[in-house]
């Protein structure tokens, strides 16, 4: 610090000797000048010096030099889209970044540190691909990005600061990162979860009990089986019913004997036929089932029961295979496939065979595919007209859901696109499924989804792209300008398959079109901007190059 | 063919890839109505949610739109000059309607109003009120070297403690002092104030600078003209165009826009253009304000060039310049503009700071630098060859080092002593334009 800083910081007031400077003999000319006035003239003087030559001799390293790219970079019209997109998220992104990785394109340099600051797993995994060499040299430059470094961290890795987080974190904040941490370690997850028990609350505890959904295996059983001596209840009972799907356990075996105490299915005579055979649990509850984490009493807007929703919940709790007759001994079934308890991971894409415990292994999955969902169909079927039938299709929604057995969802969606039957809790069981369905099985219901009302709500859930049935139909419907598809026309614009978006809708001019149609036709408008967009980055990165 | 730029060049008048996409999504057809071009002008109406009109002037390419963006040029001026570029066979040579003859009549008369003798100005009564404005300020900087004799007595560690309104006080004693420069520099100031590690010394610099202004003013008369109207400016004594031309010199050359920074706040859009003379290598900066909404009356952007003839504000170091006269439309700068090692542009603002301790920033052009890698505590910077490190300003230096790769790039930005405030970055000859960081100066 110079003394003239000094001086000037404690004030002359404070100070005795008038601090020496460069510019003394400038100032020393004026005649009659006061003590503070000659401070600041010299301090003028000093700084326009200091600006005549302010740079520095170099302290940092630099970093080796980049690898050469080998993908080409995305053009500028890309480039701009891109930088809209990452700044807004949404599946648009995501479409884009996997058609620029199928065909080879990476993002423009300067779109990087935005690319890089993105912290979600699942973007992340879409990045890495178009990242290009110089992507992974400037992940070096700072500790977050570590992700995006060439070496192989992948994006399971956690971020940087994720230990200073965690210790300095408020109660929400760790909610999020354990949360985090169970998507992308688990096994790390209960390492941290172990030692932060001993000092949690019970509400924090139960609320990361509830996280050991996300990525739940067979690994995390001991740890729930000891939550199930936790103080909170609450904690006991979600440990409990994650310990439903974990088929080794001691809780699901006893499930098991529970719902198969209650309830049996018989093939009839003909294909079609069957019958469900139901007792209800009896009342007073058991306390054994309350430890096991049966609920007692069901959820305000439900219409069940109280023994009726004990009932769903015993069937939500085993997989439906479990109802399927078979020549085997009933209660090893569930027991034999080790995939069978594994919860299914929250965005998976229907796997139309891996993990349904009915498969024979050893089988290929096609031809065994046919008699099995046929049979699914059958006791669907069966349970549809049974008088306990929304605890019943609840209860194998929620498992087929659970246990991730494909052959089911389509004709639990049938059974309850045709029934009136409101859903014993939320979230909407036509919803989830919807979400599972396999394009071809999208592909023939499509004439019912645009026909009726209470369908068409579900376009939004559908897995994307839509099959081209269904996508033809929804174009041919907003072409028309029907005003019951004015909701579904921004979710067209991003389903509908960038090969069939046409390239003009007739747009009426606005002012000449009646006013309860002129949301519709701005709607249109933005249609077309965003089917725009997508064509013009197919076209970019079709992947013959 | 009524354009003689082509799609390459005509993409190159915008920086803005946001403008640049939706542009390219309106240069079809079939969205215009009413396409038509004379010899001066190129029209057409463009369906969006109405129908818009928009319409360009060939001589300079301003445009004008009747749509609410406030972009310049907008997407729809965009897609016009786009489609013309492609496929000039859509637009073919017609009659000017109506609204596009009174958009020319209107700048017309514009420009000649800025260029004719206004009504004969009462000399003596400007006189008295030039004298009235000089006893204002000479009683206003009475007061101010107090206050700063004040500041200094008491020493920089109690302005830690002071209010808003301590700083604020002071500036509004200088605004009905009619010095509302030195009003604005006393409210940066405040800012200053525990903003970073170093802001003693900052303060003090600015405290002197301050010190130094009342102290020229008091000798104005003594001063070089040329000085003497630097130091007016800083007051905040302002010249009208007439004046400019009056008094400052005018240079013609073929003029390379090197950066251009658009602001824009609830009532004013500004624009901040650094150009370089190709044969004369001075540097010019071109200020534009125009109410939000409305499009800036010289379209200029980073990457293009024009011969242009500019007037310079007077100066001991002229930088302030305005556009008299350009021959042509802009064209594309097809490579990176020549650079400086750090050490020669910082000789050149040196230099300029020698004449005119008050000239503020400045641009320089740096070529063969390398962005550091961030080691917190030192700041940001760029390296030359040579091994000397120019510290940054701003938050592009993620930007800069992704373009650079290890490779050297060339900076163009505003230098003013302190750090430099990266404007445009060429990676060889590709042009990118930074996002300015937090305003400073």
């Amino acid at each position: 610090m110079s003394e003239l800083l000094r001086e000037a910081i404690l004030g002359t007031a404070r100070t005795g000797v008038r601090a020496a400077s460069s510019a003394d003999g400038l100032i020393g000319k004026l005649a009659g000048i006061e003590r503070e006035r000659a401070l600041l003239l010299c301090a003028a003087a000093e700084a326009l010096a200091r600006r005549a030559g302010g740079v520095l001799p170099q302290r940092v390293s630099l970093l080796p030099v980049a690898e050469a790219e080998t993908m080409r970079v995305s053009s500028l019209q890309l480039t701009a889209a891109a930088r809209a997109l990452l700044e807004q998220g949404g599946e648009l992104l995501n479409e884009t970044l996997r058609r620029m990785a199928r065909a080879g394109v990476r993002l423009a340099p300067e779109l990087l540190p935005l690319a890089l600051e993105q912290s979600s797993p699942a973007l992340r995994d879409l990045l890495r691909p178009v990242l290009g060499h110089r992507g992974a040299w400037l992940a070096q430059t700072r500790a977050e990005w570590a992700w995006a470094r060439a070496a192989g961290e992948g994006s399971r890795a956690l971020p940087a600061d994720f230990a200073e987080r965690w210790s300095e974190g408020n109660a929400a904040e760790r909610r999020r990162l354990f949360t985090l941490l169970r998507e992308l370690d688990p096994a790390r997850g209960r390492e941290l979860a172990a030692e932060a028990w001993k000092h949690e609350r019970a509400e924090q505890r139960a609320a990361f009990a509830e996280a050991f959904a996300i990525g739940l295996s067979p690994d995390d059983q001991a740890f729930l089986s000891d939550m199930l001596a936790d103080r909170s209840t609450s904690v006991q009972r979600t440990a409990a019913r994650l310990l439903w799907r974990l088929p080794d356990s001691e809780v699901a075996a006893r499930m098991l004997a529970r719902a198969r105490a209650h309830v049996r299915f018989e093939p009839g005579p003909a294909p079609q036929h069957g019958t469900w055979h139901i007792s209800l649990p009896p009342e007073p509850l058991d306390p054994s089932w309350t430890r096991d984490g049966i609920a007692e009493k069901p959820p305000d807007a439900s219409p069940l029961g109280k023994r009726q929703w004990w009932l769903q919940q015993l069937i939500a709790a085993v997989p439906c295979a479990t109802w399927l007759p078979s020549t085997k001994q009933p209660s090893s079934v569930a027991a034999a496939s080790p995939q069978a308890g594994v919860a299914a991971a929250p965005d998976r894409m229907p796997d139309a065979n891996a993990n349904d415990p009915a498969l024979v292994p050893g089988e290929p999955g096609k031809s065994a595919a046919a008699p099995r969902s046929a049979a699914a169909r059958q006791l669907v079927a069966a349970a549809g007209g049974h008088e306990f039938a929304a605890a019943l299709l609840d209860g194998l929604t929620l498992a087929a859901l659970h246990y991730d057995e494909q052959s089911w969802f389509a004709p639990l969606w049938d059974a309850w696109a045709k029934s009136e039957l409101p859903a014993a809790a939320p979230p909407d069981p036509r919803v989830l499924l919807s979400a599972k369905l396999t394009a071809q099985e999208v592909a023939a219901r499509a004439p019912q989804l645009v026909s009726e009302d209470k369908l068409r709500v579900l376009l939004p859930h559908l897995p994307r792209p839509w099959p081209e049935p269904l996508a033809l139909r929804v174009l041919a419907a907003i072409a028309d300008l029907r005003p019951t598809f004015r909701d579904i026309i921004p979710v067209a614009a991003l389903a509908i398959p960038v090969a069939l978006l046409p390239d003009a809708l007739p747009l009426p001019e606005i002012k000449q079109v009646e006013y309860p149609l002129r949301a519709f036709v701005r709607a249109l408008a933005d249609f077309q901007e965003v089917a725009a967009l997508r064509r013009s980055i197919a076209a970019e990165t079709t992947g013959d190059d | 063919m009524p354009l003689t730029l082509n799609k390459a060049q005509v993409l190159s008048l915008t920086s803005d890839g946001r403008t640049v996409a939706a542009g390219q999504k309106l240069a079809r057809p079939n969205v215009w109505r009413g396409l038509g071009h004379s010899a001066v002008a190129l029209w057409g109406e463009c369906q969006g949610s109405t129908l818009y009109r928009t319409q360009i002037a060939l001589a300079d390419l301003a445009a004008h739109c009747s749509c609410p963006s406030r972009k310049s040029p907008c997407k729809h001026a965009l897609g016009l000059l786009l489609l013309a570029a492609d496929a000039p066979e859509r637009v073919s040579e017609s009659a000017q309607p109506e609204w596009v003859q009174a958009w020319l009549e209107q700048r017309a008369q514009q420009a000649t109003r800025a260029q004719a003798p206004d009504k004969p100005v009462d000399a003596v009564a400007q006189a008295k009120r030039a004298q009235r404005r000089h006893e204002n300020i000479l009683s206003g900087l009475d007061q101010l070297d107090v206050w700063l004799s004040d500041v200094v007595r008491q020493g920089l560690a109690r302005l830690q403690h002071e209010s808003y309104d301590f700083w604020d006080a002071q500036a509004r004693r200088l605004v009905d002092a009619q010095a509302p420069g030195l009003a604005s520099r006393v409210r940066g100031l405040a800012e200053r104030v525990g903003a970073s590690d170093a802001w003693p010394q900052r303060i003090l610099d600015d405290l002197g600078e301050l010190a130094l202004l009342s102290h020229a003013y008091r000798r104005i008369d003594q001063l070089e003209p040329l000085l003497a109207a630097d130091v007016r400016r800083r007051m905040g004594m302002t010249l009208d165009q007439r004046e400019v031309l009056a008094r400052g010199d005018t240079l013609e050359d073929e003029w390379h826009v090197l950066c251009d920074v658009i602001d824009e706040n609830e009532r004013v859009r500004s624009q901040r253009a650094w150009l370089r003379g190709a044969r004369t290598k001075r540097s010019a900066l071109v200020l534009q304000f125009t109410p939000l909404g409305t499009s800036f009356e010289a379209a200029l952007a980073a990457g293009t060039k024009l011969q242009a003839k500019l007037a310079f504000w007077p100066s001991a170091a002229p930088q302030r310049a305005m556009i008299v006269e350009r021959s042509a439309a802009p064209l594309p700068l097809m490579a990176a503009p020549e650079g400086d090692d750090i050490q020669t542009a910082v000789t050149g603002y040196a230099e300029l700071l020698g004449r005119s301790p008050w000239v503020g920033a400045s641009l320089i052009v740096l070529s063969g630098v390398l962005p550091l890698p961030a080691a917190a505590p030192e700041p940001y910077a760029v390296v030359d060859a040579t091994g000397l490190a120019m510290p940054l300003r701003g938050s592009s230096h993620d930007v800069l080092l992704a373009l650079s790769g290890g490779h050297p790039l060339t900076v163009a930005g505003e230098w003013d002593g302190y750090a430099l405030s990266p404007r445009t970055a060429w990676s060889e000859d590709r042009l990118i334009t930074l996002a300015p960081g937090a305003a400073d100066e």
